[in-house]
Order: structure tokens, then C-alpha cells, then sequence
């Protein structure tokens, strides 16, 4: 199916602000296929790498890469028609249906005739076709969490290509049941062969979902590579500062945090 | 699932139905508007005037084809600018309140009619220095909020609005210096001015502002999906593809244009701008291939309302038209903003 | 540039003996005073806002304020002469009232009592009352000629008059150069104290630390006593004319009309200055 492999490289990306340095020489690979997690304390940097990778914001130093050609070059439609992005401070338009606003994803192929068609398809994936007439101001930070989803779903599905997906905190609205959905869609998108980047703060729901996983901490890359190497409940637990349990049931492996301990 | 898409054509098809509703309505306004006025023109007359306009007496004739008709047509347009420029502006900083005159055009353009009031110039160039003045300050102070933020390191719609807010304060204490020192005349001139009045409309003015209408048209129409990606905010719509500053660029250029020339013609008329883009998205929804429209239909029928009461509520003098657009389109909006007629139920 | 198209049209309209019924519509206090002064004022159809307060004009429709006229309004009136003064406006309404095949009269004004006499020539050939217009032109250069013997013997030492003008909202305003009462200040043997600054200018009590004025002249519109005016104006009650309370009151629609009232109107004002 697949002309070219996606690909989306940052390397030894540096930032700083105000004399702040917010990010410090990373380096990330977000592979054709594989769902890559981000994960890491408040503050690390994890947005604003998330916002360098997706060529929004210019890096320092260091260099971004998408699909072998720096981002920076391409023009915003070009860019958006690889590279796909659901921030966190996504507004919800009033007066936008939730159709409008997933078929808006489409913006950068111009007009094409299937655009309803393919919207309803991601709208029924998401199980949101009973909101399709929906007023987006109406949706439940939850439901507009979905929506946003299929939006960029229908962004970068549809085509002849595969692309890189950018998602930051895609599940933080969401309950248990949806957050299973939505992560499960992710992983199917890999199956098509699109790379995924998400940045998350569950422990256990990355553990389940990431096939990689890069641990950011103060700007820097602790540590990164496959989920059962990077997600040690020691390394965690001192990376967030708070007590990380592993727990197994079956043949599943759950990670579970506790309150720091107190000093006594 | 089917009961969702069939909800979902019959919405669009209601939308496109109100659309060609309104499309069909203006032409009814613009007939009944032509119709009314000062000189009292028969039902016989109006009739032969395009049948056989030998028969009408020839005062009639030129009432009719060289002051009302170009009035009603200047008014329609002015409306129609107007609407279109607030429909752009308020879709651009995704603001319900934004109004054209936030990015300083009709400040600037108030300052450059007052001046010209102010040295008695107005009658210069045969009338046409007023509105060249008027046009160029309005062009000047978008000008200036363009360099300014430009020269923002981090710019963004926000600081672009903060800029605008001070640019106007600026304007607004030079248009109250002149203000303050005008004779007794040009002030209740500059008055005049600064609540429209379309009463000097005439062929070429109709020609010189149907040109501006068809630019903002072109700029805004091929900005209207990046209009829509807007309202997810800036950032994201930069992710999906759209050219933030480009669209910015234009979308400013065409309020300035079609502010600019509506104001330099009609002086400075409110409301319009603000309300008119509302009462299209109560009535159409959000999508501003369908707002740009509703707003451009929906100004256009107010002000040439507006400006009907404006020429025979006290004929045989004037009143200044701003003072009637509130009073025509406040009721309407209230009315709209009652739940039944919402294009999202 | 306006010149010969007025000519053109006083002579056209000059040739076209005009019947008794005329319809005039007056846009111009001046204008309009002339017009009923010949005689005309039953024929007068409409005026602006600003001849309202003629006696013979007050019942007459109301074409509006003589910068903002509306084409239609003024033909809906069905005139056969338009007579408006020189602010009249805006152009293209004119314009439109011409095309639609009405005589329209601009008659220029300027700050100067020399043209009196050609305004009223103008509108008397308009509208067909040359004789009238010489008769009332008789008496105007008489109240000229008194107005000349009245300012001729104080000539050298010119008292110093400062002109107040009430704004809407009731705030005052001094007259400086190239205003209407500069001019009749200089007409009425005064001095204008402040010749410093052109236009009105709000007053500032500085103004009378360097011109020290010995009348006030002042429109009788204004309320309150003298008392009560001079305290309004700060600084004023320390000057000459705040001391002795000279306080000159005028009917400024006489005063800065520049009409046919305004010479007799300038007399009495010198005969006041002459006044210790």
C-alpha cells in the first residue's frame, strides 16, 4: 500500500526560552507502523517537543525531518497532509456541527468529493455518528476529545499514503471505556502502516498500547526503546517521584502508582 | 446511523434553503426601497418607467434613475461591505464581538473626513477628496497596525487585537482634538458624518464601491475554509494546513477595503458589521461559505432598510442612517436570538 | 471656478421671466433672510434647519441641516429655484437636484460685509425681483454708510473685544482670526484680543494673561446675567470688560449672518464700544 514509509526524526533538538533551556539536545523516532509514547513528569518539555516535531515551532539548534526533508520547508498544507496533529488546546467552535468539524480535516486536500463519506466513516469508528448534527460548543470535553480524533483521523486516512500522527494527551478527558477506544483506533492506524506519536500520562494504558516509549525528563531524553525495557517501576517511580507497582493478573501486567512516601 | 445522515442532509438542505431565501429577498427589499420615497412616484409610473418611460414626466424619470435608484443600490453595497468585513474580522480573531472597527479603519477613516471638515475642504475634487481622505486614513491605520505587528517578535491574533484597541484610543483623541476644536459648522458636519449617511450617492460612487465589494468578496471567499479551521484556534489550524499569517494578511486587507470604501461613501455607519455575521451564523450555522453569503444579503437588506427610514421618516429632511440601523436590526437580532429559528436545533 | 456658473445661472434664470408662483426652497440663513426681505417669503416652499427662526420661515417644511441636504427631500417639495449659500451641500446632492432639471443658485458667503450687496443682486436677478433687490440694496449701503460714520471717530485706539461662542452642551468658545465675528469685530471698530489662534478655541484662563479685553460681545441666547457669564469664563472677571461688567449682547443670527440686518446689527455694536 505504502509508496513511501513515513518518517518523522528529530535530532538533538534544542530549545530555549528566556534563558530557560526546555528542551536539550533530543533525539526521537517516530517509525512507520509504531505507536511511540512520550511520557514524562509536568514540565518536562513534552508539548513543546510536540510542537517543534510538528514544525510549528522552529528548534534552536538541532533539526526535524519529515519524511527525509527538513519540516520547515514545507509548505503548511504540504505539512499537514503527512503530518497530522490533535493538540490539547483544541478550541470548540460554536456554530461548527461535529461533521463540519471532522470533515474540516480534509482542509488540505482542497476539494474532493468524498469528504462527507469519509468523515462518517471516522465518525462511526469513533461511535459519534449519533452527534454528527451536533453544535461542537454542545459536546462534553470528552465527546469533543472524540471528535478531535476523528478529525485527525480523517486528516491523514484516505489516502494513497501513510503519515505521521502528532497526539498530545489525546485520553485526558476521557473515561476508561473510550480511553481503550481511542488508543485502540491509534494502533490500528499503525496496522496501516502511519507512525504515531502520543503523549501520555497513564502508566498502565501506555504499557498496554506504546510498542516504543521515551521517557522525557527536564528537557532531556531519560531513557527510550521498547515498553518492557524503559517501564521499570524503579526508574519510574524516581523519575515522577511518586511510588510505581507492577502488578500481574493472568498474562497481563498492570503499572499502578501510589502517594510518594513520606519521610518519617 | 441512517436517521443520523438523514438529520444531517435535511440541516444542510434547510440551511441552503434559507440561504436562497434571503438570496431571493433582497432583490423584494431593493424593489420596495426603490419604490418609496420623498417624491411620491405612482404605481403607473413605476411601472412605465422601465415599460415606456416617454409617458413619466421627466422630473420622475430622474428621481428615480439618478437619486433613488443609485442611493438604494449604494446602500445595499455599503450594508453588504460592511457585513462581509465584520463576518471576515469576527471569524478571524474568533471573536462573536469583533467588529471591523477593531482593526482602526474606521477610526482612521473618521480622522481623515474630520480633517478634511475641519480646513472646509470637503467640497474639493467635485466631493470626492471627502471620501479619498477618508479611505486613505482608514488605509493609514490599518498601515500602521500592520508594521506594529510586524514588528511583534511573537505576534498572534491577541497582540494583534491589543494593538488595535491602542491604535483606536491614538485615533480617538486625535479625532477628539479636531472635534474639540472645530468651529460650530464642521463639527456638527464631522457629527453628521460620524453617523452616515448615504445621501450622497451617484452612478460612479455605486461603480467605485461594487469594485471594492467584488475584491473583499474574492479575498474572503478562498479564506473560507481557513475561516472555519480558525475557530479550532490558530495553532491547530496551522496543523491542518492553513497558512495562518497568509490568511491574516488577506482577511485584514479585505475588511480595510471593503470598511475603507463603504465608510469613505457613507460615512461611519455601526451595527452592521457586528450584527449582521451573527444573524447570519443564528440562521445558517457556522461554515463561512454559508456565513459570507448570509452576512453580505443580511447587511445589505438592513442598511437599504434602514436607509429608507433614513430618507422619509422625516422628509422632506434627512436623518443620519447610523441612528436607524439599531433601531431596525436591534429587534430583529433579539428575535433571532430566540431559540426557534437557530440553524443548530 | 463657481463663478461664471453662477453668472450663467442668474442670467438664465434672469431671462426666464418668472411667473408670480415660483416655488423656492432656501437653504442658508442669509439666503433666506434676503429672499423673505425681497418680498418672496409666501413663495418659499422649504428651508433648512438654520432660517427656522425667521418669523416668516418657522411653519415651512424642513429640508434639514444646510451640509446634509437630501436630493429627494428637496425635489419632493416640487421648487422651481433652489437659492442655498455657499456651505451647502454635500456637492452631489446639488448636483442631482440640477439634473433633475431645477435651478439651483449657490450664493457665496465670506466673512466680509463688501458682498452683501451681491448676494442680494444674485438672488433678487434669480428670482426675478431686480427692482426689489436695488431697493434693499439702497438701504443696506445706507446702514453701511452709518456703520462707517459710527467706527469712523474712534479710528487708532481700537478697544480690545474678545467674541464668546456657546457650544451645544453650553461649554464657551473665543472667536480667533478667520471666524464670522473676527471679522465683525474688525467691521465694528473693535479688536479681536485673540488674533493669536484662527477658529474657536475652547477658553483657557490663560488666554486673558496676554489679551486683556475691554467688551465682551456675546449672543443674547445665552442665559443667565452678565454676572453669571463673566464667572463662568475663568480669568475673564480680572480683564477691563469683567471689571466694568461691558458686556455686548448680539441676535447672531443678525450679527454673523452677513445677510441685510448685519450692518445695522454692527452699528449698534460700534456705538456700544464707543461707550466708556
Amino acid at each position: 500500500m505504502n509508496q513511501h514509509l513515513p518518517s518523522l526524526v528529530a535530532e538533538k533538538v534544542t530549545l530555549s526560552r528566556e534563558k530557560r533551556q526546555i528542551l536539550d539536545g533530543v533525539s526521537l523516532r517516530v517509525r512507520p507502523g509504531k505507536l511511540l509514547a512520550v511520557i514524562g513528569p509536568n514540565g518536562a518539555g513534552k508539548s513543546t517537543l510536540l510542537s517543534v516535531m510538528s514544525g510549528l515551532s522552529k528548534a534552536g539548534s538541532g533539526q526535524v525531518m519529515l519524511n527525509g526533508r527538513a519540516i520547515s520547508d514545507f509548505r503548511p498544507s504540504d505539512r499537514a497532509r503527512h503530518c497530522a496533529v490533535m493538540r490539547q488546546d483544541n478550541a470548540r467552535p460554536s456554530g461548527l456541527t461535529v461533521l463540519e468539524a471532522v470533515e474540516l480535516g480534509r482542509l488540505a486536500y482542497g476539494a474532493e468529493d468524498d469528504v462527507r463519506s469519509l468523515a462518517w466513516e471516522m465518525l462511526q469508528q469513533m461511535d459519534l455518528a449519533d452527534l454528527a448534527g451536533r453544535d461542537c460548543s454542545r459536546l462534553s470535553g470528552g465527546e469533543w476529545q472524540r471528535v478531535a480524533f476523528a478529525r485527525t483521523m480523517a486528516q491523514i486516512s484516505g489516502g494513497e499514503t501513510a503519515g505521521v500522527l502528532l497526539l498530545d494527551e489525546p485520553v485526558s478527558s476521557l473515561d476508561p471505556a473510550h480511553q481503550h477506544q481511542l488508543l485502540g483506533e491509534a494502533r490500528r492506524l499503525t496496522r496501516a502502516g502511519h507512525g504515531v506519536l502520543a503523549i501520555l500520562h497513564d502508566l498502565n494504558l501506555t504499557a498496554h498500547y506504546a510498542d516504543e516509549v521515551a521517557l522525557l525528563a527536564a528537557g532531556r531524553i531519560h531513557s527510550s526503546g521498547p515498553v518492557a525495557e524503559i517501564m521499570r517501576p524503579a526508574v519510574l517511580s524516581e523519575i515522577y517521584g511518586c511510588r510505581v507497582s507492577e502488578i500481574r493478573e493472568g498474562g497481563e501486567r498492570a503499572l499502578v502508582s501510589f502517594p510518594a512516601e513520606k519521610t518519617r | 446511523m441512517n436517521a443520523a445522515r438523514e438529520d444531517d442532509s435535511l440541516r444542510r438542505g434547510r440551511a441552503h434553503r434559507r440561504l436562497c431565501f434571503l438570496a431571493a429577498l433582497l432583490p423584494l427589499v431593493l424593489l420596495i426601497a426603490s419604490a418609496l420615497g420623498a417624491v411620491n412616484i405612482g404605481f403607473a409610473d413605476l411601472r412605465n418607467l422601465v415599460a415606456a418611460p416617454a409617458q413619466v414626466p421627466e422630473i420622475i424619470r430622474a428621481v428615480f434613475w439618478e437619486i433613488r435608484l443609485p442611493r438604494v443600490l449604494l446602500a445595499a453595497l455599503v450594508g453588504a461591505a460592511l457585513a462581509l468585513a465584520g463576518a471576515g474580522v469576527q471569524g478571524l480573531f474568533r471573536n462573536p464581538l469583533a467588529d471591523p472597527a477593531l482593526i482602526g479603519v474606521s477610526a482612521g477613516a473618521a480622522v481623515g473626513a474630520v480633517v478634511c471638515f475641519f480646513f472646509g475642504w470637503e467640497g474639493l475634487l467635485g466631493g470626492w477628496l471627502l471620501p479619498l481622505a477618508a479611505f486613505l486614513g482608514g488605509w493609514l491605520a490599518v498601515l500602521v497596525l500592520g508594521i506594529f505587528h510586524a514588528g511583534f517578535a511573537a505576534g498572534g491574533t491577541a497582540k494583534l487585537i491589543l494593538a488595535g484597541v491602542a491604535l483606536n484610543a491614538m485615533l480617538g483623541s486625535v479625532l477628539g482634538f479636531f472635534l474639540f476644536s472645530a468651529s460650530d459648522d464642521a463639527l456638527r458636519s464631522m457629527t453628521f458624518w460620524t453617523l452616515g449617511s448615504c445621501a450622497s450617492a451617484q452612478w460612479p460612487q455605486v461603480v467605485v464601491l461594487l469594485v471594492f465589494l467584488a475584491a473583499g468578496i474574492i479575498l474572503l471567499w478562498r479564506n473560507a475554509r481557513s475561516l472555519d479551521a480558525l475557530q479550532f484556534g490558530e495553532e491547530q489550524a496551522a496543523h491542518l494546513g492553513v497558512s495562518v499569517p497568509r490568511v491574516r494578511r488577506e482577511v485584514i486587507v479585505a475588511a480595510a477595503l471593503l470598511v475603507g470604501a463603504a465608510t469613505a461613501f457613507a460615512g461611519t455607519i455601526g451595527f452592521i458589521g457586528l450584527v449582521a455575521p451573527h444573524m447570519a451564523r443564528l440562521l445558517l450555522g457556522g461554515l463561512h461559505r454559508l456565513v459570507l453569503p448570509g452576512a453580505l444579503l443580511l447587511g445589505a437588506m438592513l442598511l437599504v432598510l434602514a436607509d429608507l427610514g433614513a430618507r422619509t421618516l422625516v422628509a422632506p429632511a434627512e436623518l443620519a442612517v447610523g441612528i436607524l440601523t439599531a433601531v431596525i436590526g436591534g429587534p430583529f437580532f433579539l428575535a433571532l436570538l430566540c431559540r426557534p429559528f437557530s440553524a443548530s436545533t | 471656478m463657481l463663478r461664471p456658473a453662477i453668472i450663467l445661472a442668474v442670467l438664465l434664470t434672469a431671462l426666464t421671466a418668472r411667473a408670480e408662483s415660483v416655488r423656492i426652497v432656501t437653504a442658508g440663513a442669509a439666503v433666506t433672510e434676503i429672499v423673505s426681505r425681497l418680498g418672496l417669503a409666501p413663495q418659499i416652499v422649504a428651508v433648512d434647519t438654520s432660517s427656522k427662526y425667521l418669523e416668516e420661515t418657522r411653519d415651512k417644511p424642513d429640508v434639514g441641516y444646510v451640509r446634509m441636504l437630501g436630493a429627494e427631500g428637496i425635489l419632493s417639495q416640487k421648487p422651481d429655484l433652489v437659492l442655498v449659500s455657499g456651505e451647502a451641500g454635500p456637492p452631489p446632492v446639488l448636483e442631482q437636484i440640477r439634473a433633475a432639471g431645477v435651478d439651483v443658485v449657490v450664493i457665496s458667503n465670506g466673512y466680509t460685509l463688501d458682498n452683501i450687496d451681491d448676494k442680494i443682486r444674485t438672488i433678487a436677478a434669480a428670482a426675478g425681483r431686480v427692482e426689489d433687490g436695488e431697493k434693499l440694496i439702497t438701504k443696506v449701503n445706507a446702514d453701511l454708510q452709518a456703520l462707517r460714520s459710527a467706527t469712523a471717530t474712534n479710528e487708532g485706539e481700537r478697544p480690545g473685544v474678545v467674541f464668546l461662542l456657546a457650544r451645544h452642551g453650553g461649554n464657551l468658545m473665543a472667536a480667533g482670526t478667520e471666524t464670522a465675528a473676527h471679522a465683525m469685530i474688525e467691521a465694528s471698530g473693535g479688536r479681536n484680543v485673540c488674533a493669536s489662534f484662527s477658529g474657536y478655541q475652547p477658553l483657557s484662563a490663560e488666554i486673558f494673561a496676554t489679551a486683556t479685553p475691554d467688551f465682551v460681545i456675546v449672543s443674547e441666547s445665552v442665559g443667565g446675567d452678565d454676572t453669571q457669564l463673566l464667572a463662568r469664563v475663568p480669568g475673564l472677571g480680572a480683564t477691563p470688560a469683567g471689571r466694568q461688567l461691558r458686556v455686548i449682547r448680539v441676535d447672531d443670527a443678525a450679527f454673523l449672518g452677513f445677510g441685510p440686518r448685519t450692518p445695522s446689527a454692527a452699528t449698534e455694536v460700534a456705538l456700544a464700544l464707543r461707550k466708556p
